[in-house]
């Protein structure tokens, strides 16, 4: 399989390079069938590159020993359904695999991108290819996947204990996937620009894109955040890692994007400033791959060992080069069709949330590089940790979250101050009764009392918009579920924008609860022991024990109590990895729901708290030290994901080509005569 | 086994970017690829803000009343030629296009009009009457 995953590889290599060169060639020549056929090359570049992806698969589950990368990252050991996915386990197998996403991803936005576009195309072509190229080279010369193994005794050492989790299925595909595609967005841009349609041409496929990007990266990140959750035993799911920071980054960039691109379809502004965030979320995308890939700081997640590192920096700094120099080139064309009328308009308000996005963006930069300037300053590398993004950026994001609920409210082009009064009167109205409530029912954390009382100001204003939409519907003779529904299908993106907002709420909610109101107590417990945390009483039973191939495993049976009634019985697991020498946890949680609904799981009741047990170590004498953790509304985190997907496809939704038809047609065209023989591509 | 498998994929691939070349189509690529869309587009709008900017001048005074007619029928003239060169490229300007296209709809509208109600003089060209665009 080596020698096909091999051949596979530099073909796609090969067709990759002439679908680039064969494009931007044709376009100067003149060539339609050049053009075609470079087109074609970049669609089968994503089959060879599938093939080498299925050849190593193949490998790993057949346990072909005889390639280093499967020996370094599988054994027979581990349990078959981990070896399908072990393929991305490493630096080679996740580098194969995020050129042959990106490539598969960057087949079908050539495939979909729309007739407008057509003269930008090839150049849409070219950029996309070229970053194929560079991961090929990568691939082929310095990070081979498919290399031989310097000797086959049959065995292998086995993939990362941290990695034996569900979550190993979801999280590193979509997040790589997510990540590696902002530079798609990017590529619907920078083609455009270089082909002249410096418009608003590529609006709509940059619009697109892009949200589908953002949708699989906050899917990769919250998900990440229930692996964190469940695998690494602090109790936390954020620890503003290095790599979970340049994930995030892009993703904050594409969300102020997302926003501020509605203004340039609606009023014709931000042109400028919408393409200047595209070219910023693509070269922060690249700088993640580069501390990802052995940059110089370091992380739990990142390839340490990799050398690759600086190849990834110097294709970092090409592409923020190649993303400026197309910017100035065309930045006399890109001005907006009008100006900022009022401060009191939805235009503005959408720029102020940009500047905050971009805000918590810096803050999270400064971060990751502090180690680095402090090296370069004093030669002590000093680094930064959560406590410090928490004072720096909550207020920040707590600023986007009352934005949040200010700015759906306020119309396009201008509004006066009795008007946005008139509208931000019931939703200020309902912050500020939520804010008293929970000051009279006794809570008195002053930052969590605000945030709830945003959150629920968001709330509102969603309900508001929803409330008056609905109504207006009923007045057209429609009952309250049809036009609610008649509502959202009518503005797709902005009611799917406004579900999005509810997960928003979700996941502050859930934030809210668990970084203010969380308790934790590590204990040491016999055999028949209790420990009670606040209403709840953890007793020890026993230690189970099972001894594998690859590691000895270990958990405490423990009973949970409430109120004297047995709650949950729990078993806390913890094993050893003799080859890794290294320990691998699993959290026991439990989900105490706020409304116990007949027939469901307690894990789908909605969740008022979270009992979280970790063995954090077996003693020898029998005795565990178990890590007690409540983690208030934790439930909310994990819920907010299937609302994102809900508000994001809704969003993603086509319309109807007569909605979509701002325009009448100009019947009048289609008697014109045609230039040419043009090529209908 | 692996090797001949790999050469099967090799040889689809040069099979499916051959196919262009093997139907020899002898497409040329139309001047949307080659720039002339591009400078007409960029003429367009280059055109609709001058006019812009005509309009704003005469808003403040700074042009008389007989600069501006003329000024202003001229640079719709020379829109609506742009236009009709674009037209017959084969060039629609999409929906989401919208502020651009409005301008258009609106300035040919304006057009027609200034062409009926001074019907004996030609305004577009020969070419113009023959396609009976603006």
């Amino acid at each position: 399989m080596a020698d096909l995953g091999t051949m596979s590889m530099l073909l796609a290599l090969a067709l990759a390079t002439y679908a680039g060169v064969g494009s931007v060639a044709g376009v100067k020549l003149g060539s339609g069938d050049l053009v075609m056929s470079a087109r074609r090359s970049a669609y089968v570049a994503g089959l060879a590159l599938t093939v080498a992806v299925g050849a190593l698969v193949y490998a790993f589950v057949t346990h072909d020993f005889s390639i280093e990368y499967v020996r370094g990252h599988s054994d027979r050991a581990q349990s078959q359904a981990f070896t399908w996915v072990a393929m991305y386990a490493g630096n080679e197998g996740s580098l194969l695999y995020i050129t042959a996403i990106f490539t598969v991803m960057s087949m079908v936005a050539i495939y979909v991108t729309p007739r407008r576009l057509e003269p930008s195309r090839p150049y849409i072509i070219a950029i996309l290819m070229g970053i194929s190229v560079f991961f090929l080279t990568v691939l082929v010369t310095l990070a081979d996947p498919f290399a031989p193994a310097l000797f086959d005794d049959g065995r292998g050492i086995g993939v990362n204990p941290l990695l034996r989790h569900p979550g190993m299925f979801i999280h590193p595909p979509l997040q790589m996937a997510g990540l590696v595609g902002v530079a798609i967005p990017f590529a619907f841009v920078g083609g455009a620009m270089i082909a002249g349609q410096t418009r608003d041409q590529w609006l709509d496929a940059a619009r697109v894109s892009a949200i589908a990007v953002w949708a699989t990266l906050s899917a990769g990140l919250l998900i990440g955040a229930w692996w964190a959750y469940t695998i690494l035993g602090w109790g936390g799911y954020w620890s503003w890692d290095p790599i979970e920071n340049v994930a995030v980054m892009p993703w904050l960039v594409l969300t102020a994007f997302i926003h501020s691109v509605m203004v340039q379809k609606r009023r014709g502004m931000f042109r400028m400033w919408n393409i200047a965030l595209l070219s910023m979320a693509f070269v922060l995308s690249q700088f993640g791959l580069f501390i990802n890939r052995g940059g110089p700081i370091v992380s739990v997640h990142s390839f340490g060992a990799s050398t690759i590192g600086s190849v990834f920096l110097g294709f970092m700094l090409f592409s923020l080069l190649f993303a400026l120099v197309v910017f100035l080139w065309r930045y006399p064309m890109l001005r907006s069709d009008r100006p900022l009328e009022s401060f009191l308009s939805r235009e503005a308000s959408f720029l102020v949330n940009n500047f905050l996005f971009l805000g918590v963006t810096f803050v999270t930069l400064w971060g990751v590089l502090f180690p680095l300037f402090s090296e370069f300053a004093n030669n002590e590398t000093v680094t930064v940790s959560a406590p410090w993004y928490n004072q720096i950026n909550g207020p920040i994001l707590l600023a986007i979250v009352i934005l949040m609920g200010v700015g759906p409210l306020l119309p396009w082009r201008r509004t006066t101050l009795t008007s946005a009064q008139r509208w931000l009167s019931i939703p200020i109205g309902i912050s500020l009764a939520t804010m008293a409530l929970l000051w009279i029912s006794g809570v008195h954390e002053l930052w969590a009392i605000v945030g709830f009382g945003a959150l629920a100001m968001v709330m509102s204003a969603v309900l508001e918009e929803w409330y008056r939409g609905t109504m207006a519907q009923r007045r057209a003779g429609h009952n309250f579920a049809i036009g609610w529904w008649r509502m959202v299908s009518g503005n797709r993106p902005r009611h799917g924008g406004y579900i999005v907002h509810i997960a928003i709420i979700a996941l502050g909610i859930g934030i809210i609860g668990t970084n203010f109101f969380h308790q934790r107590a590590d204990v040491v417990l016999a055999p028949g022991e209790s420990f009670s945390l606040d209403e709840y009483r953890v007793e020890y039973i026993s230690t189970e024990k099972e001894q594998r191939v690859d590691r000895i495993s270990e958990w405490a049976n423990v009973n949970v109590y409430k109120d004297n009634k047995q709650i949950a019985s729990l078993a806390p697991w913890r094993a050893f990895y003799p080859v890794f020498n290294m320990a691998s946890v699993r959290a026991s949680v439990h989900n105490v729901p706020l409304v116990d609904i007949p027939g469901l799981p307690s894990y789908l009741d909605p969740g008022l708290e979270d009992l979280y047990l970790v063995p954090s170590e077996f003693l020898e004498d029998g005795r565990v030290v178990l890590r007690i953790s409540i983690n208030p509304a934790a439930w909310w985190l994990w819920v907010s994901g299937p609302i994102f997907v809900i508000g994001t496809m809704i969003a993603l939704w086509p319309a109807p080509l007569l909605e979509r038809r701002t325009v009448p047609a100009r019947t009048r065209t289609s008697s014109m005569p045609r230039a040419g023989n043009s090529v209908g591509v | 086994m692996p090797i001949a498998l790999g050469a099967i994929v090799a040889l689809i691939s040069l099979i499916v970017i051959a196919i262009p070349f093997i139907r020899r189509s002898g497409a040329v690529l139309s001047a949307r690829y080659t720039g002339e869309v591009e400078r007409l587009t960029r003429l367009r709008s280059d055109l609709y803000d001058q006019i812009g900017q005509l309009q704003t001048d005469y808003g403040t005074n700074t042009v008389t009343d007989e600069d501006y007619q003329h000024q202003l029928l001229e640079l719709r003239i020379g829109a609506a030629e742009t236009i009709r060169l674009l037209d017959q490229l084969g060039y629609e300007d999409e929906p989401q296009d919208a502020p651009a296209a409005l301008k258009r709809e609106v300035l040919e509208e304006e057009i027609a009009a200034l062409r009926q109600v001074d019907s004996g003089r030609n305004i577009g060209t020969g070419r113009d009457s023959e396609s009976g665009g603006a």
